[in-house]
């Protein structure tokens, strides 16, 4: 009897993401690096985000800190509509407090 | 001369460029406001405040809210916005935003417009370092919910 194989042709992405104000706290790795699948939106990169930051040092619970902070890339805040079709530089913005 | 100079620094602000770029023979008022360090919070003595910030973004934002002060207040308005990066001791000042108008009114409503908005917008966050040695984040406004 013959073995049948499917392969993933799923392709994925390096998503470089920076940290800022209180996610310095999390990992000394600034940006963090992360690899993603073609089509990936934002709720995919944040949960790959809280889960590489929980691995990467022993801080309070990260989840909701991430869920109340912004993706961004250089100069824009990302659409509800961002899907991942290459590599990219992206940052984490925790919630602001200038002045 | 543009109406607007924005900068996220690294070196100590200067009072004296704001009112210089917010002068000019045709403006009646200027008005300013200066941020500075304070030696407590919530009851905790401080020792210094470190700002983090995430620059290209800064700069985008503090040129819209400018944008948006001279069109809500004074088409001929002059604003200047610049916020420190690093570190600061008591007393060091964090931000300086100057505006110039040929009246009163639009100089106080453009200076609460500005400072009320970069704290809500403006990719800025607040390390407190305590006298204690003790140091934390600040807690602050969330950015956009256009991603969450």
């Amino acid at each position: 009897m013959g073995s049948c194989w499917v392969f993933s042709m799923t392709t994925n992405h390096k998503v470089k993401v920076a940290l800022f104000g209180t996610f310095r706290n999390y990992t000394a790795a600034n940006p963090i690096e992360l690899s993603l699948p073609d089509g990936a939106n934002i709720a995919d990169v944040k949960a790959a985000l809280i889960l590489a930051l929980e691995i990467s040092d022993n801080y309070a619970p990260i989840e909701a800190l991430v869920q109340t902070s912004a993706l961004a890339d250089d100069y824009t805040i990302l659409s509800r509509d961002f899907t991942l079709n290459g590599d990219v530089n992206l940052a984490i913005l925790p919630p602001v407090s200038g002045g | 001369m543009d109406q607007i100079f924005v900068e996220l620094s690294l070196t100590p602000l200067s009072i004296t460029d704001a009112a210089d770029f917010v002068n000019g023979d045709e403006n009646g008022a200027l008005n300013m406001f200066i941020g500075k360090v304070r030696n407590h919070n919530l009851g905790k003595p401080v020792l210094a405040v470190s700002y983090d910030a995430y620059a290209p973004m800064v700069a985008k934002v503090f040129r819209e809210i400018c944008t948006e002060a001279i069109a809500k207040f004074d088409p001929n308005m002059r604003c200047y916005l610049t916020h420190y990066k690093g570190r600061l001791e008591i007393g060091g000042i964090s931000v300086v935003i100057a505006v110039g108008s040929a009246h009163r009114e639009p100089t106080f409503l453009g200076c609460r417009y500005i400072i009320e908005e970069l704290k809500k917008r403006a990719p800025i966050w607040k390390k407190e370092h305590y006298v204690d040695g003790d140091d934390e984040w600040l807690a602050g406004h969330e950015l956009g919910l256009e991603n969450v």
